[in-house]
């Protein structure tokens, strides 16, 4: 214990933030895994309409903090001989920052939004979210919003670990 | 009063629809214009990324304000073009594809 306790003290607090990025991550693939079976419920059980609500509320704010993490640490990554200088000096590694990396900073920023525009659906249609034949449409958008995010952000993911194996915070 | 949350959802799709829109429009013009690159950098340390962000999520609530009083009833309208810019955003923020159109203006 005091091996690992002195480890973790070692770690510079940005490698901690870091982390701590990745960690929100995946938490979000925890909620949006629960908010896409919720969605399948909500025609059955009302109940399921509240959870889906909470769910939604909450991968909006860890997706919201995730990109406020994510833009805090590019500094680290534009700093004067950080990652991008590092991955831009040699011609062999440019392109997972003019490529890999820029993708992933330019797609990070839809999820968000599209939680957030799912959330303003459930929210707004309230308990009558379940009605299959008055909300098809609706409810296709609700559950496009949740798939795409998810897609958007395995994505984003792959593209970090891709460029911080070559070049770490 | 039903009709009304149908309204406002169906405004949160275009909103967002033309929030990823801007997005990648903008992006564009960041990447072909120095003066739009400027404007958007007025946080040096993030770079023009920032900008390019908070304008977007600007736009978004720009936009839900002004498609409100058009009173759009229609969902299956409102997703199809949602779906269709969620697409397109997600094809024109790719670098090889974006800078083909930078190369072009």
């Amino acid at each position: 214990m005091p091996e690992l306790i002195n480890g973790l003290s070692k770690i510079s607090l940005l490698r901690h933030f870091a982390n701590f990025h990745g960690a929100l991550g995946m938490f979000s693939l925890i909620f949006l895994g629960a908010g896409i079976v919720l969605y399948f419920f909500t025609t059955k059980i009302k109940l399921a309409v509240n959870w889906l609500r909470l769910i939604l509320l909450g991968l909006f704010i860890n997706l919201s903090l995730l990109d406020i993490a994510g833009l805090s640490i590019y500094t680290a990554y534009r700093a004067e001989n950080g990652p991008r200088t590092i991955l831009k000096a040699s011609k062999e590694t440019a392109w997972l920052h003019t490529i890999v990396f820029e993708h992933k900073e330019f797609l990070a920023f839809a999820p968000p939004v599209l939680i957030f525009t799912a959330l303003f659906i459930v929210l707004k249609t309230g308990d009558s979210f379940g009605d299959k034949q008055k909300l098809n449409y609706l409810r296709l958008a609700v559950i496009s919003c949740l798939i795409l995010s998810l897609l958007f952000v395995l994505i984003v993911a792959s593209e970090a670990v891709l460029v911080t194996k070559v070049a770490p915070i | 009063m039903e009709d009304k949350k149908i309204i406002s959802a169906n405004t949160m799709l275009l909103a967002t629809s033309a929030s990823l829109t801007f997005f990648w429009i903008l992006n564009i013009f960041k990447e072909g214009y120095k003066e739009v690159q400027n404007f958007l950098n007025f946080y040096p340390s993030v770079g023009p990324l920032l900008g390019l962000f908070i304008f977007s999520t600007v736009v978004l609530i720009v936009a839900f304000v002004v498609l409100e009083k058009l009173k759009i009833r229609n969902q299956k309208f409102a997703f199809k073009i949602f779906i269709v810019s969620v697409l397109l955003f997600a094809f024109m923020v790719f670098p090889p594809v974006f800078k083909i159109i930078v190369k072009l203006i």
